[in-house]
């Protein structure tokens, strides 16, 4: 009968019900044959309440949207330009910067693609790069700053796996940092026929003077957390508050009354659809934790594996699947509780795995079939999801090659931490 | 009827959600600016991760509301692609009363444990009683049901 449920649930899931549709529906199986009441799954939804960072994730989502709606993608865009334009691979690099900035705040839903494809596809054509490269490098770049402070991943991350906020931020800087220029030598190899500009003072300053609202952001958000005068849920705080400020009233993109509620609107939906993933899951989670559910796993794996590089190879390959078939939300609340005591087991840093998880994921946005940039980019450019899985491979294979990196070098992402 | 139904219900969330995010934000920034005068309010904190919490709901109910929950839609994109319309129609209905489970457990569920909280809990910050702050749930939940009951009757009136 039990096992007749759970098969009914898979099938459910498989047709499209919502992820939090479906952990509330194998909770509640688990819990009615564990003969426990069903109000202890609202005894855990409860426990969300008492996260201390819980607000970090509507806030600096609400800022990143803020942002994406105005015309701030234009400002930055020319205050890139004006700095790094004249670079070898100048306008593919420019590219590259500025999604990372925009996922990083907007926390790689789709935004980005969709807020700055239009903006850079074409400057990316005019500039004679071939169009599978660019089309490529957009779909790829719309999740490239994920492993960047505020990115709501990194938040969500820290909150499941009970890891501080703060440390994750720093550990992110150099790995997502690398993905950045590894994708940048691609560009500068595409891009060798191009001739290159120099660098001009003036459109620099201009672009400075476009951005100057803008430019304090990442010091307040960054400045602020790693000196220790705020914690990163104030960070959040003020940040939105600086964008809603800075957006209404000092560059007035933004009507106050007319947009902001459309906005809010939209991010909020985004924001409550991973809220109730979040809850739902602490339920499910919980069961797994009290049935020893990793332990059993891990006891089985270590029959298999017993070298830790082993281990981080096995890892891989098991979060690409995950990268490659669930979202990025569901992945890290269902995931990560059943990895960590395994991973602990075999001696990597949680820090470490934090980081390892996020950039198996970044690569996943853009691994067939389900890979969620494809289908963004799909949309937002018209062309099939066949040629997009196509125009992909080139950056799969160099973000993999990061991830080797990333993986087997734990010094990048826990530099920080070293004392 | 049911269409002007679905649209209040769209239009509470929305201006619930507003109210919701400006009180977070706006208590958020209060409390630095009071902490640089050394004054700390010790109610804003759960007050605005109780904000937080019951954004979820209505964010949810907004989610449900534009059919933009997480979920796995690999069929659903086939379907629209091999051009299946009442194939995808039944499938989105199902979707939707499977749904409508799934919250009618967790209304049940957690308005049984609000019952309890009621008689055994006891008042937390500004004197609010835990029995309301846990009442959330229930509440937010059914709101969300609503919203699917709506949607679901709209998908299956249409032609």
């Amino acid at each position: 009968m039990e096992i007749g449920l759970y098969f009914l649930i898979l099938i459910a899931a498989l047709i499209g019900s919502p992820i939090f549709v479906i952990m509330t529906l194998i909770s509640a199986v688990a819990f009615t044959f564990a003969d426990e009441q069903l109000s202890v799954i609202a005894v855990e939804i409860y426990r969300m309440a008492s996260a201390p960072t819980l607000l970090t994730i509507p806030l600096f989502t609400f800022a990143g949207y803020l942002m994406a709606e105005s015309k701030s993608p234009e400002r930055l865009l020319k205050l890139a330009n004006g700095a790094l334009g004249w670079l070898p691979g100048g306008v593919a690099i420019v590219s590259l910067v500025i999604c990372a900035f925009f996922t990083a705040f907007t926390g790689a839903s789709g935004v980005t693609i969709i807020a700055l494809g239009g903006l850079l596809y074409p400057m990316l054509i005019k500039e004679k790069y071939p169009e599978d490269f660019t089309l490529g490098l957009i779909t790829t770049s719309g999740s490239l700053g994920l492993l960047f402070p505020p990115s709501l991943p990194i938040i969500l991350y820290g909150i499941v796996a009970k890891v501080d906020i703060d440390k994750l931020f720093l550990a992110g800087l150099l790995p997502g940092l690398l993905l950045i220029v590894v994708l940048s030598g691609y560009s500068v190899f595409k891009g060798t026929d191009i001739k290159l500009k120099k660098f001009n003072p003036q459109e620099f300053w201009e672009g400075i003077k476009a951005a100057r609202y803008e430019i304090p952001l990442p010091f307040i958000v960054l400045g602020g957390i790693y000196s220790g005068a705020i914690t990163p849920t104030e960070a959040s705080a003020l940040c939105a508050f600086y964008v809603l400020i800075m957006e209404c009233f000092l560059y007035k993109d933004i009507s106050l009354l007319k947009d902001v509620p459309k906005i809010t609107k939209d991010c909020m939906s985004l924001v409550g659809a991973i809220l109730l993933i979040l809850s739902c899951a602490l339920g499910l989670t919980s069961y797994l934790v009290d049935e020893e559910i990793p332990l059993k796993i891990l006891e089985m794996m270590q029959s298999l594996i017993s070298d830790k590089l082993v281990f981080l190879l096995f890892l891989n390959v098991f979060l690409l699947l995950v990268g490659a078939m669930m979202d990025i939300f569901s992945a890290i609340i269902v995931v990560v509780p059943l990895i960590l005591p395994i991973a602990e087991e075999f001696g990597v840093n949680p820090i470490h795995l934090a980081i390892i998880f996020l950039t198996n994921l970044e690569i996943g946005y853009i691994t067939p079939p389900v890979g969620i940039n494809l289908f963004i980019s799909s949309f937002r450019f018209k062309k099939s999801v066949l040629h997009l899985y196509k125009v992909a491979i080139p950056y799969f294979l160099l973000m993999l090659f990061a991830l080797v990196i990333i993986t087997y070098i734990p010094w990048l992402s826990l530099l920080w931490f070293q004392d | 009827m049911i269409k002007a139904l679905d649209q209040i219900l769209e239009n509470v969330a929305k201006v619930a959600i507003v109210i919701c995010v400006m009180l977070m934000l706006g208590l958020s920034v209060l409390s630095i600016v009071l902490r640089w005068f050394e004054v700390s309010l010790l109610w804003i904190e759960p007050l605005v991760r109780h904000l937080v919490f019951l954004a979820a709901f209505i964010g949810g109910s907004l989610a449900t509301g534009a059919n933009q929950h997480i979920k796995i839609d690999l069929l659903s994109r086939i379907l629209e692609k091999v051009e299946k319309p009442l194939m995808k129609k039944i499938i989105d209905s199902l979707v939707l009363i499977i749904t409508l489970v799934a919250c009618g457990i967790l209304v049940k569920a957690s308005y049984d444990l609000a019952l309890i909280e009621f008689e055994f809990g006891k008042a937390q910050f500004l004197g609010i009683h835990s029995g309301y702050l846990l009442s959330i749930i229930p509440v937010g939940m059914g709101f969300i049901s609503l919203r699917v009951i709506t949607q679901l009757l709209l998908r299956v009136g249409a032609k």
